[in-house]
C-alpha cells in the first residue's frame, strides 16, 4: 500500500515516529537547500538541519494543517538560519560556499548582497515566493492575511530591492 | 513591473538549485536532531522504565520531578564523609530509606572503571539488597558531553539475574561544558535475591554525536549484602466495604515491599494506595518510594506489591502498616471505551470528569481538572484493546498541566484496529476512605 505524501503529515502530526521520519526525507533536500541559501556553507546547512529535525519533532503536533507542513518546516529552517546570521556575523565573510564557487558572477553577487539588508520577515517572503515558489494565495494562507496584503509587502520589498541597485550606481545591470 | 529583479532572483534560484547536496550526511543529522528531541520528550517523565526479561511482572512508576531538594545538613555531612559522594546528594535525599543506608554505611564503594573511546564510565559504588541493586555511576571525558544519551543499561551474572526493572535517568543540561555526568541506576528484583554470588557485569551503552560506546564493567561487592526481613500477615482488611488482603511485608535496606491480593468480589476496583505508609511507636512514617519502580503486579491483575521507603535501619518497638485513602472506580466502569472515530464515549466513570478534546484513529487528547488536591497527574491508562479484543501499542504518551487542566495525548499504533477502543483506567480521580492499621510487631 503506498502512503500518500498526505497520510505522512496526518500521521506525523499524530505523533507518529515513523511518518516523522518519512517527512523528513521528503523534504530534506528543500531543508538543505533553505540552509544553503542563508548560511551558505555545508557544514553549517547539516548542523542546521539537525536542529530544525529537532525543533519540529518537539513541535508537529501544534500543526493545524497538513497541508503546510512543508512550507511551516521551511520557516523553522529560515527563523534558525537567521538567528545563526544574527548571533554569528563570521558567515558573512568566512564563506567558503561562495569561494569554491569562484565564478559566481557579480549581479548573483550584489543580489545576495541586497537580499541581506532586507529585514528577516522580507527575506522570508522573497525566499518562499522566488525559492520554494510557493503562491501569493499559499502564504496569504498561512500568515492569515488578505492576498492583497501579501502583494503589497511583496511589492515594497522588490522596491527596496531595487533602490539598493540604484544606489549602488548601475554596475548590476548586465 | 520589477522584472529585472524577478529575473536576478530566479538566477540566484537556478544556481541554488544546481548546488549538490549532501544527502547521505542528511539522513544521519536528520535521525541525530529526531534521537535528541526523543529523548527530551521521554525526559518529561525522568526516569525511564524497562522491564527486563519478564513478562510476568508489570511494573508501575512514579515519577518526580527533581528540580529543587532540601538536603538536611545532618544528612549532608554524612555523605560529605563518604570520599566521592558529594555528587550523588541529589540522587539520594528524596528517599528516607537510601538516606538511612548511608548513614549506616550500607554503601559500598567499588570504583571500577573502563575506558571505550574518549568516555571513561566508573562505578563508583553500590548499595545492594536481596530487593536489588542502586548502581552509583560516573562518565567523565576529556570532551563535551552535551546531548549523551543513555541507550540501554543491563546487569548481568554468571547463571544469570533475577527477573525485574530497571529505572535510570539521563542528562537534563544541554550544555557544552558538560564533562561529567553522574547519576544512579536502580535495578529491582522481582524475586528476593538469595544467591552467593557478588560478582556482576554492568552493561551500559551511550549514544553521543552518533556514535555509540558500549560500556561492560565488572565488579565484586567487597562486603555480603543484609538479608530482608519478611513478616507473613495474611490478614484481611477494608477500606469502605472493598476487601483486601495484606499477604506480606518484606523490609530490606533499599525499599519495602508490601504485597496485597485484592478480593475479586469487591464492587469496586481499587487502583491505587495513596497514602500506604509504615509507621512506628513515636509516629514516624515511611511513605512510597517516589523517584523509582512503585509497584509490581502479577498479569492476573489480582496481586500487586507495592514499595514504600525502608526503615530497615531503624529499630522501633512497634511497627505498623497503615492506610486511610485509595483510589477506586466500579468494576463495571473500570475499562473506558471510546470511538476514536466519532468521538463517543461508550463506557466511563460516572461522573465523567474525563473530556475527550481531540480525536481520530491516531490519538486522543483528553483533559480533567488538576486544581482539585486529588488530581490524578500520572499515566490514566494501561493496556488498550480494541473492539476485536486486540492489543493497540500506544508509542507515546503526552502529558501537561495548565490553567488548571491536566491534559494527556495518548497516541496508538498500529491503526487498523477496530473501535470503540477500550482503555483500562489505571488512575482516576475517585476516592475511598476508610482506617486501615495492620500491626507487624
Amino acid at each position: 500500500m503506498e502512503t500518500t505524501d498526505r497520510e505522512i503529515h496526518i500521521k506525523a502530526i499524530a505523533g507518529d515516529d515513523e511518518a516523522f521520519l518519512a517527512l523528513m526525507q521528503l523534504y530534506k533536500e528543500d531543508l538543505l537547500r533553505t540552509a544553503l541559501a542563508f548560511l551558505r556553507n555545508e557544514h553549517d546547512a547539516l548542523e542546521a538541519l539537525q536542529e530544525v529535525t529537532y525543533r519540529a519533532y518537539k513541535k508537529i503536533r501544534t500543526v493545524k494543517n497538513p497541508a503546510f507542513v512543508k512550507t511551516w518546516l521551511i520557516r523553522i529552517m529560515m527563523n534558525y538560519c537567521q538567528d545563526q546570521l544574527k548571533n554569528n556575523k563570521r558567515f558573512a565573510s568566512d564563506d567558503t560556499f561562495i569561494s569554491t564557487e569562484g565564478k559566481e558572477d557579480v549581479s548573483r553577487l550584489e543580489m545576495r548582497e541586497a537580499l541581506a539588508e532586507l529585514s528577516n520577515e522580507e527575506q522570508q517572503l522573497i525566499y518562499l515566493k522566488y525559492f520554494q515558489e510557493v503562491k501569493i494565495k499559499d502564504i496569504a494562507r498561512l500568515e492569515n492575511i488578505p492576498e492583497g496584503t501579501v502583494k503589497s509587502r511583496l511589492h515594497k520589498t522588490l522596491r527596496t530591492l531595487r533602490s539598493y541597485f540604484e544606489e549602488k550606481g548601475g554596475t548590476g545591470h548586465v | 513591473m520589477y522584472e529585472e529583479e524577478e529575473e536576478k532572483l530566479n538566477q540566484l534560484k537556478d544556481q541554488l538549485d544546481s548546488y549538490p547536496l549532501p544527502l547521505s550526511e542528511a539522513d544521519q543529522v536528520i535521525r541525530e536532531g529526531m534521537e535528541r528531541a526523543k529523548r527530551e520528550t521521554q525526559q518529561v517523565r525522568k526516569r525511564r522504565k524497562r522491564v527486563f526479561s519478564s513478562i510476568a511482572v508489570v511494573a508501575l512508576l512514579l515519577l518526580t520531578f527533581v528540580t529543587s531538594i532540601r538536603v538536611s545538613p545532618a544528612f549532608a555531612n554524612a555523605v560529605a564523609s563518604i570520599p566521592g559522594m558529594e555528587k550523588f546528594v541529589e540522587l539520594i535525599a528524596m528517599d528516607k530509606g537510601l538516606d538511612a543506608a548511608i548513614q549506616n554505611d550500607y554503601y559500598q564503594e567499588i570504583g571500577a572503571s573502563q575506558t571505550v573511546g574518549d568516555l571513561t564510565l566508573t562505578v563508583d559504588g553500590v548499595i545492594m539488597d536481596e530487593s536489588g541493586m542502586n548502581v552509583f555511576y560516573t562518565i567523565d571525558s576529556e570532551s563535551s558531553l552535551e546531548r549523551i544519551r543513555i541507550k540501554s543499561v543491563n546487569l548481568s551474572m554468571e547463571g544469570g539475574m533475577p527477573e525485574g526493572s530497571v529505572s535510570y535517568g539521563s542528562p537534563q543540561e544541554e550544555s557544552e561544558n558538560i564533562r561529567k555526568y553522574t547519576d544512579r541506576i536502580d535495578f529491582h528484583f522481582a524475586e528476593l535475591y538469595t544467591s552467593e554470588n557478588r560478582s556482576f557485569d554492568l552493561e551500559v551503552e551511550t549514544l553521543l554525536s552518533g556514535e555509540r560506546a558500549e560500556f561492560s564493567v565488572p565488579f565484586t561487592l567487597p562486603e555480603k549484602i543484609k538479608s530482608s526481613d519478611v513478616y507473613t500477615l495474611n490478614q484481611q482488611v477494608e477500606i469502605d466495604s472493598q476487601k483486601f488482603t495484606v499477604e506480606t511485608v518484606t523490609i530490606s535496606p533499599l525499599r519495602v515491599g508490601v504485597k496485597i491480593v485484592l478480593d475479586p468480589d469487591n464492587p469496586m476496583k481499587i487502583l491505587g494506595f495513596e497514602d500506604m505508609r509504615l509507621e512506628d511507636e513515636k509516629g514516624e512514617v515511611w511513605s512510597s518510594i517516589r523517584n523509582g519502580t512503585s509497584a509490581f503486579g502479577e498479569v492476573d491483575g489480582r496481586s500487586q506489591t507495592y514499595f514504600l521507603q525502608s526503615n530497615y535501619f531503624s529499630q522501633p518497638k512497634k511497627l505498623y502498616l497503615r492506610m486511610n485513602k485509595v483510589q477506586a472506580v466500579k468494576q463495571e466502569e473500570a475499562i473506558a471505551e471510546i470511538n476514536t472515530e466519532t468521538g463517543e464515549w461508550f463506557n466511563q466513570p460516572s461522573d465523567q470528569k474525563i473530556k475527550l478534546l481531540e480525536w481520530d484513529k491516531y490519538h486522543v487528547k483528553l483533559k480533567m481538572p488538576s486544581e482539585a488536591e486529588d488530581a490524578v497527574h500520572h499515566d490514566l491508562f494501561s493496556t488498550i484493546t480494541d473492539a476485536a479484543g486486540k492489543e493497540v501499542n500506544n508509542p507515546s504518551t503526552g502529558m501537561y498541566t495548565t490553567e488548571g487542566f491536566d491534559y494527556w495525548d495518548y497516541s496508538f499504533s498500529p491503526t487498523e484496529y477496530q473501535n470503540p477502543l477500550k482503555l483500562e483506567l489505571s488512575a482516576y480521580p475517585n476516592y475511598l476512605e476508610g482506617d486501615v492499621k495492620v500491626e507487624l510487631k
